[in-house]
């Protein structure tokens, strides 16, 4: 009986332990999940306000060895990299944002959304993937952005094409 | 007695009934930790097949629903798959042996994020090509049904000798390069 009391006891204790733990796990991944609703809904307002979302130290990196690929580490030159990217489109025939999956696991978040948007060069539609990972203070440590390259060079050819046109008339 | 009867007799239907509607809606009453403790299994599985360094595309496609619907968004284009057959086809080592490289890729995963019946994986595959070295960086972004992956999306960023030389003149041929190689 003693032997059955004290099994009881320890297993009490082990799920003591582990209850809290899965339990904070759990409340962890739906702040994240809260928190990169509100960054998306900045992202596709394309509010400037969306660099209250990073933390000082963020590490920006852009899977792509071509044009605007890289690692960007700070909170200006993310904003740079923003700037740029933003410069490249008409923002007042609007943008327009599609989310289309969200995966929440702990402190990171991945996003998958479609933009079509008018570029200076014509009209353009791409697929991104963001990978988000979150500190303790609710601030992104770091973005990996991935997009096709397809669509811009799309409209890189067209521009050539044309230009190759207007040389040989 | 009549009345016992049809007592029992009810109550055996009524629970036949209770039971084929607990079985026929069992999966959509699966609870959000239970998705993801499901998937994350899955995942696993399907990683260890790929990280194993020794596999066949008969192997990978099992993981896959027959109505698989596959996009990768390549430098070359976006390509679509709308059946795990389609996915073969284009896949299947003799195609790629013909067509790219010496089929014998490997991968090393980086991150691996399980939400419910969605997941996303971060990887790098390795193969050896005819044009030399190939590694690749993967993000993938899966939906599963059941036990098996029914939708993901691929985005790729060629990082080989051969894919970047390649994608590298592209981009210089059309003024677009700003890479420091």
């Amino acid at each position: 009986m003693m032997k059955v009391l004290i099994s009881v006891c320890w297993l009490a204790c082990l799920l003591s332990l582990y209850a809290p733990a899965v339990q904070s796990q759990v409340d962890l991944t739906e702040r994240t999940r809260t928190l990169t609703h509100q960054y998306y809904e900045h992202l596709s307002e394309i509010n400037p306000a969306i660099s209250e979302f990073w933390a000082d130290k963020i590490l920006l990196f852009v899977n792509n060895d071509g044009p605007w690929g890289g690692d960007f580490k700070s909170r200006q030159s993310v904003t740079q990299y923003y700037r740029e990217m933003a410069a490249m489109f008409d923002l007042e025939e609007g943008v327009e944002f599609e989310l289309l999956q969200t995966v929440v696991d702990g402190a990171m978040a991945a996003i998958r959304f479609r933009v079509k948007a008018q570029h200076v060069r014509g009209s353009y539609e791409n697929h991104y993937m963001h990978v988000l990972t979150w500190n303790d203070d609710g601030k992104i440590t770091r973005i990996e952005n991935f997009y096709g390259w397809e669509p811009f060079l799309a409209l890189q050819r067209q521009a050539v094409q044309q230009r190759e046109k207007g040389c040989s008339n | 007695m009549i009345r016992k009867t049809h007592f029992l007799i009810s109550t055996v239907l009524l629970t036949t009934v209770a039971l084929a509607w607990t079985a026929a809606f069992s999966d959509d009453r699966k609870s959000h930790a239970e998705l993801t403790a499901e998937t994350r299994q899955l995942m696993e599985r399907f990683l260890r097949l790929h990280e194993s360094g020794d596999f066949s595309l008969k192997e990978v496609v099992k993981f896959y629903h027959k109505d698989l619907n596959a996009t990768y968004y390549r430098p070359t284009g976006i390509f679509t798959f709308t059946s795990v057959q389609q996915y073969y086809e284009a896949y299947k080592p003799e195609r790629l042996t013909n067509y790219d490289f010496d089929y014998a890729p490997w991968s090393e995963p980086l991150l691996v994020l399980v939400d419910g019946e969605n997941a996303v994986v971060r990887y790098i595959g390795h193969a050896r090509t005819k044009e030399g070295e190939y590694h690749n960086h993967y993000i993938h972004m899966y939906r599963v049904r059941g036990d098996k992956i029914v939708e993901y999306h691929a985005m790729t960023n060629p990082h080989s000798d051969a894919h970047y030389a390649r994608n590298k003149q592209l981009l210089e041929d059309l003024g677009l390069y700003k890479g420091g190689q």
